[in-house]
């Protein structure tokens, strides 16, 4: 067993890594800890009043992000081509479970909508756990689009409407939403042809105004959005205490663990709106810096995916920034009141476990492209580092998969 | 603009071109190698790295990602609007949701009795509302509902219920319990508004001391107004932070606001006092139909009152059904000639200064004529002259010539000077509100008129409240000093310790203590021998004077209106309690102070020392019937008869 294994953070071979994995890996250090800290904050109120234990979600959230490392390293260290070879059993899998929560009895309903498998103290919420094999999978087939025959074009589309379709129905418009715009955007980035997108993305359109039309509580949404205040106390709140909360922050915040917003005015302070409880306590400054910090993530996968030699690992490197910096984009743009309210968590920083699985999952990915692509060794199972710790029988047998 | 140009900084020197097929797995070399390379070569792989750029694949992975920025880059101006443009717009709004002014009303504090008996305490009260259109049912079938749990008629409320669509109110000051009872029929559209509300347990027995609130929580009358200051708890509107789900943040709380404390204002009044006095007093004034009456228990020690009842009085829970009338206290704030009951302050004058010895004898002549003024006995009619009388005869019969010759003893500017000193003309010193000046006429009117201090010798021409009355016999039961006449004890907390108490003057020495107890065995000869016998009480030494008077209205006496009243002092061996009753203009020929006041101090004093617990002072034995019989000090029964027949008018 490394020792990346039990500690994961700690991973002596990233000092031989190229500079681009390394800096990913430091920014996606810099997020999760930067998402821990926040959530300590932001869940310290609710979790005291809700759990007797000001830490009881720090601590959960905690050791999901101890797991989602160990995935994390564990996909740094395995050549990505190992990896899009089982993506499509995965993504099947998460299918799977994704229709499970359709069947009644075995779904929770949570607010309204029944997007969890409960197994005993873990809840799993396959609509999250699909999206790093959503990545993988489009990358994969749009990849070679042009080289596939129409049929197994129409399978995996068809796979991908189901996907899409099992997750709009539970109802979860916002990720169904972040699931088709990541697979639109992998297949914009692709080359694929332009006819084709659009005529997509007009049907995804029709999709979404089909289900807003059909459920009532999206489109309150919707209108709330254009004016929270007409109605503050009623469908605009949650928008409302967001707002409330950012404005509150001013330009230098209120202070780490200051918020006042989160003492049960703002709703889901440490899930969807952990955005509003760190704008108020770190003010306009903490979130430019936040902001910053994604732009750069972003840029940084940019440059793995120009830099990528294989399409295929072009298209994961793309579709993980997609992933990432999409989903917080959208998180914040709903904090901010410049989308309507719609429930999607903030990767790396919100509560719960699917999420930061996932999104460490889907950094993993990110920089393993950025290893393969640039780092000249990693392909190389002599040259791997690590001699010094030992064990060097283990380490081969695991290279030896490659 | 300058993060796209950043960005195409970015993009240039990173990209290089990429082979447009899939297959070529190794890279060419890095370009940061190449950009050691010779210009020449540089100057071409640049041409080559803008050629690249057209390549579909690359710009399309640059579009991606420049949607990423874009929005950004969008996220980063809206937080720039939020939180610099209006952000302070915005704090103010989150402020003043954070922020919640507690109510600026605290519970008043209560009142409670010598025993702890409470008189005055603030309850929680409702008023109930309705709003008809949202109650969704009948609104015949709500109106049953509501006049069963709140026991009102059915078709009042129907009527209210359908005089408007919203905020029907439908009852005020409904207790805890009926609106429980209104919560449990669930209706919908229903407001129960709670409100403070002072309550009086002991309804009207302390109406005119204890006084009442507004609806505002303000004191209006009695010590609900007079004490306000201790009453009021210390109204500090605080500012606190609260939370969303309404909880209180603590950590802003001021400090001590937990600490609310448990004062109570303590009385000097006993309840069971105050229900012998008013029961023997309203009984009394029934009897006689008088217009009102005050009967009061004075502990002269200090001046403490153990009981003030005025009759009629009004229920403070129900002060808007009183007449106004009602409000004042008429045992403080209203004068009034004291008459007879006056002469054995004279007395004590005459004697402190020394110009009247207790063994004297003083010629009553039955009727003087002063400066064309004609003065007589209220015997004279039928008692002529009595010739000399000792100074307890005097008081025993009353007489008013008797008391004409003790006073003109004294220089009448040395008289005036006493009568100051002991406090007339000047308004006593109490805790109960409202009291006047009492009044005295000026020196010089007693210089140059003789007929003032004559009329005064025999307490007319002089008013005082009945209150300044007991202070004065207050310093002959307590050795000869004035005291301040007081209702409040103090602030006690639930352990009974004072926090409060209020600052009265030192008791002032007026007599000496020989002369105030010789005054007051004097006045027990009133009780056992004189017009006073119908106070007497078996056992109890006690001293007394009668009172009836022609009540005066402007300056000229009303003919038929008298105002009786009594004074005992007891025990007389070491007194301590002075017992007043006045009632005024009662009804009948046989209307005196000996008939309607005395049994009204009577029935007082024997509450008082069951209530607590004097001892009798001369032995008592029972006659055949069961009734306690004196005994004097030869053993023999006292008798004490009362002439009922022939009534002692102007005593």
């Amino acid at each position: 067993m490394q020792l990346r294994y039990i500690f994961p953070w700690f991973d002596p071979s990233s000092l031989k890594w190229s500079a681009d994995a390394r800096v990913l890996r430091w920014l996606t250090l810099l997020w999760l800890s930067i998402g821990l800290v926040v959530l300590c904050t932001a869940s310290y109120v609710t979790a005291a009043a809700d759990n007797a234990d000001g830490f009881y979600y720090l601590k959960r959230q905690f050791i999901w992000a101890w797991i989602g490392m160990v995935l994390f390293n564990l996909i740094i260290h395995t050549p990505i081509r190992f990896i899009i070879g089982m993506a499509h059993w995965f993504l099947i899998s998460c299918l799977g479970l994704i229709l499970l929560t359709h069947v009644p009895g075995l779904g929770a309903t949570v607010n309204g909508a029944t997007r969890w498998l409960v197994l005993g103290p873990i809840s799993l919420q396959p609509s999250e756990l699909i999206k790093p094999f959503l990545v993988l999978q489009g990358a994969r087939i749009f990849s070679q689009w042009d080289r596939l025959p129409w049929p197994v074009r129409w399978r995996w589309l068809g796979t991908f409407a189901v996907v899409l379709g099992a997750i709009l129905t539970q109802p979860n418009l916002s990720t169904a939403s972040l699931c088709g715009m990541l697979l639109w955007l992998i297949a914009l980035a692709a080359g694929l042809p332009l006819k084709q997108l659009g005529g997509t993305a007009f049907a995804g359109f029709m999709l979404a105004v089909l289900s807003v039309s059909r459920n009532e509580y999206q489109w309150l949404r919707i209108t709330s959005f254009l004016n929270p205040w007409a109605d503050s106390q009623g469908d605009g709140y949650q928008l409302v205490q967001s707002l409330l909360a950012i404005g509150s922050g001013g330009v230098t915040g209120t202070g780490f663990g200051q918020s006042q917003q989160k003492m049960f005015y703002l709703p889901f302070q440490y899930t969807d709106f952990i955005f509003s409880v760190f704008a108020e306590e770190f003010g306009l400054i903490g979130g430019i810096l936040l902001l910053t910090l994604l732009a750069i993530y972003a840029l940084m996968g940019l440059r793995v995916a120009i830099k990528a030699n294989r399409d295929v690992h072009q298209l994961i490197a793309i579709g993980v920034i997609i992933l990432l910096i999409g989903q917080s984009i959208l998180n914040i743009a709903v904090a901010t009141g410049s989308m309507p309210t719609t429930g999607l968590p903030m990767p790396m920083m919100s509560y719960g476990g699917n999420s930061i699985l996932a999104s460490l999952v889907a950094a993993g990915l990110l920089i393993r492209v950025a290893r393969e692509s640039s780092d000249r060794n990693v392909i190389d199972p002599l040259r791997q580092s690590g001699k010094q710790f030992g064990q060097p029988t283990r380490r081969r047998s695991l290279s030896g998969k490659r | 603009m300058l993060l796209d140009v950043l960005l195409n900084n970015f993009i240039v020197n990173m990209a290089r071109p990429l082979p447009p097929t899939v297959s070529q797995r190794r890279r060419p070399p890095q370009p940061a190698r190449r950009s050691q390379q010779s210009p020449a070569k540089s100057q071409q792989s640049r041409r080559r790295r803008w050629s690249a750029l057209l390549d579909t694949r690359q710009v399309r992975l640059i579009l991606a990602c420049a949607v990423l920025l874009t929005g950004l880059t969008g996220l980063g101006l809206r937080l720039i609007k939020l939180q610099l443009l209006e952000g302070k717009e915005l704090a103010t709004i989150a402020n003043s949701q954070q922020t919640l002014d507690l109510p600026s009303f605290v519970p008043r504090r209560p009142v409670v009795d010598s025993a702890g008996a409470v008189l005055a305490v603030d309850e929680s009260a409702y008023i109930l509302y309705v709003h008809p259109s949202m109650v969704g049912k009948p609104l015949d079938e709500v109106s049953v509902l509501l006049a069963e749990a709140l026991n009102q008629p059915e078709a009042e409320i129907l009527k209210k219920l359908r005089s408007a669509d919203t905020g029907v109110e439908i009852i005020d000051g409904i207790s805890e319990n009926t609106a429980r009872r209104v919560r449990k029929l669930y209706l919908d559209g229903i407001d129960l508004i709670e409100h403070p509300q002072r309550f009086y347990p002991q309804n009207d027995l302390f109406g005119a001391i204890v006084g009442y609130v507004n609806g505002e929580g303000q004191g209006q009358a009695g010590l609900e107004l007079s004490q306000e200051d201790q009453l009021a708890r210390p109204g500090q509107e605080t500012r606190v932070r609260r939370m969303g789900d309404g909880g209180i943040i603590p950590t802003d709380l001021p400090a001590g606001f937990l600490h609310q404390d448990d004062l109570k204002l303590e009385l000097t009044l006993d309840r069971r006092i105050q229900r012998a006095t008013r029961v023997a007093l309203d009984r009394q004034l029934a009897n006689f139909g008088a217009q009102r009456g005050t009967a009061m228990v004075m502990d002269a020690k200090d001046g403490s009152l153990l009981s003030l009842v005025v009759s009629p009085t009004y229920d403070p829970n129900r002060f808007y059904d009183a007449d106004v009338e009602l409000f004042r206290n008429w045992a403080v704030t209203d004068l009034y000639e004291p008459g007879s009951t006056f002469k054995p302050i004279n007395v004590a004058i005459a004697l402190e200064s020394g110009a009247l010895k207790p063994s004297d004898f003083i010629y009553d002549a039955g009727q003087l004529v002063i400066s064309e003024h004609i003065v007589q006995n209220h015997d004279y009619s039928y008692t002529g002259g009595r010739g000399a009388i000792s100074i307890p005869h005097i008081l025993q019969v009353s007489s008013n010539i008797g008391m004409v010759g003790i006073v003109r003893k004294l220089a009448p500017s040395s008289y005036h000077g006493w009568l100051e000193k002991l406090g007339l003309g000047k308004t006593i010193t109490t805790d109960l509100p409202s009291a006047p000046a009492s009044q005295l006429k000026t020196l010089e009117e007693f210089k140059t008129s003789p007929i003032e201090p004559a009329t005064a010798s025999f307490g007319q021409g002089l008013s005082l409240t009945p209150l300044q009355l007991a202070q004065l016999h207050a310093s002959l039961a307590n050795g000869g000093k004035i005291v301040s006449p007081h209702v409040v004890k103090g602030l006690v907390d639930s352990n009974g310790n004072y926090k409060w108490t209020p600052e009265r003057p030192e008791p002032r020495r007026v007599f000496s203590e020989e002369t105030a107890q010789t005054v007051v065995e004097m006045m027990e000869t009133v009780v056992t021998q004189g017009s006073g016998r119908t106070a007497a009480i078996p056992g109890y030494r006690i001293g007394g004077k009668t009172g009836t008077a022609q009540k005066a209205e402007n300056g000229i006496y009303v003919a038929g209106a008298r105002i009786t009243s009594f004074v005992g002092i007891l025990p007389v061996n070491d007194p301590r309690y002075v017992v007043i009753a006045v009632v005024d203009e009662p009804r009948g020929e046989n209307a005196y102070g000996s008939t309607v006041a005395a049994p009204v101090v009577k029935e007082i004093t024997q509450s008082l020392v069951s209530t607590l617990g004097i001892q009798p002072s001369q032995p008592v034995a029972f006659d055949p019937e069961g009734n306690p019989v004196a005994l004097d000090l030869e053993g023999n029964p006292v008798t004490a008869e009362v002439d009922q027949s022939g009534g002692v008018w102007g005593d």
